[in-house]
């Protein structure tokens, strides 16, 4: 769902003079493990990943997201209950490390300094689009005066 | 700004993600949800809120394929102006 209203911003941020991009565990993200028919699939298909118009890179093993401070695992119950709902983290990230990082949004300044960050230790909600939209906005009205 | 509103049918992205977490309530064994809960509760009591790279902090420079094996490096989309960068968890 994220990644859908991602996409929906992608114009509003290039507009704005910054750029996206998505980064994520996932080696294969065409794999689906989840099966046919499973209620999940109406969420997750919302986004076609074909038509993606920013770039989705993988961070394997979560390497860069373990510097950013993100990288969290798993209690062994809780990895019988995602293999017992048809996810795999083993097959989807190709490692059997079961490790996830926190969805996170930066915005980061072409100095490389964070001028915004969004960190969300519960992945039930994320960042809204239109905040990210309005800071992008502001550090281009910073650059123009 | 509209385009983004109008993607989701209630309203907003976390409006969407609340809806969805309820049905997972309403769907799921109860102790699956109250297993999740759990969890989340206990990874919030980590501190890994403050482990994490905040407002002021010096972003880390990354070079990482995309989709199709691309290298795509930081520093490069920096020179062009500031990045949006989103870890997300995967579309499983």
């Amino acid at each position: 769902m994220e990644q859908g209203a991602l996409q929906a911003s992608v114009a509003a941020i290039k507009a704005a003079g910054s750029s996206l991009v998505s980064v994520t565990p996932e080696i294969r993200c065409e794999i689906r493990t989840l099966a046919v028919g499973h209620p999940f699939n109406a969420i997750f298909d919302k986004v076609d990943l074909q038509q993606r118009s920013y770039p989705v890179l993988v961070d394997r093993g979560n390497k860069v997201a373990r510097q950013y401070g993100l990288v969290h695992g798993f209690p062994a119950e809780l990895i019988a209950l995602y293999k017992q709902f048809g996810i795999d983290l083993e097959v989807q990230n190709g490692d059997n490390s079961w490790t996830l990082p926190l969805p996170a949004t930066y915005v980061i300044d072409p100095d490389a300094r964070i001028r915004h960050a969004d960190v969300r230790v519960d992945y039930r909600n994320r960042v809204e689009p239109a905040q990210i939209i309005a800071v992008v906005k502001s550090l281009q009205s910073h650059r123009k005066t | 700004m509209a385009s983004e509103q109008a993607f989701f049918s209630r309203g907003s992205l976390n409006a969407e993600l609340d809806w969805f977490r309820d049905l997972c309530k309403q769907e799921w064994p109860p102790e699956a949800f109250e297993m999740v809960n759990t969890t989340l509760a206990e990874l919030a009591h980590t501190g890994i809120r403050n482990v994490a790279l905040k407002e002021g902090d010096e972003a880390p420079a990354f070079t990482l394929p995309d989709q199709e094996g691309r290298l795509v490096r930081s520093a490069e989309l920096l020179a062009q102006g500031p990045l949006v960068l989103n870890f997300y968890r995967g579309m499983w």
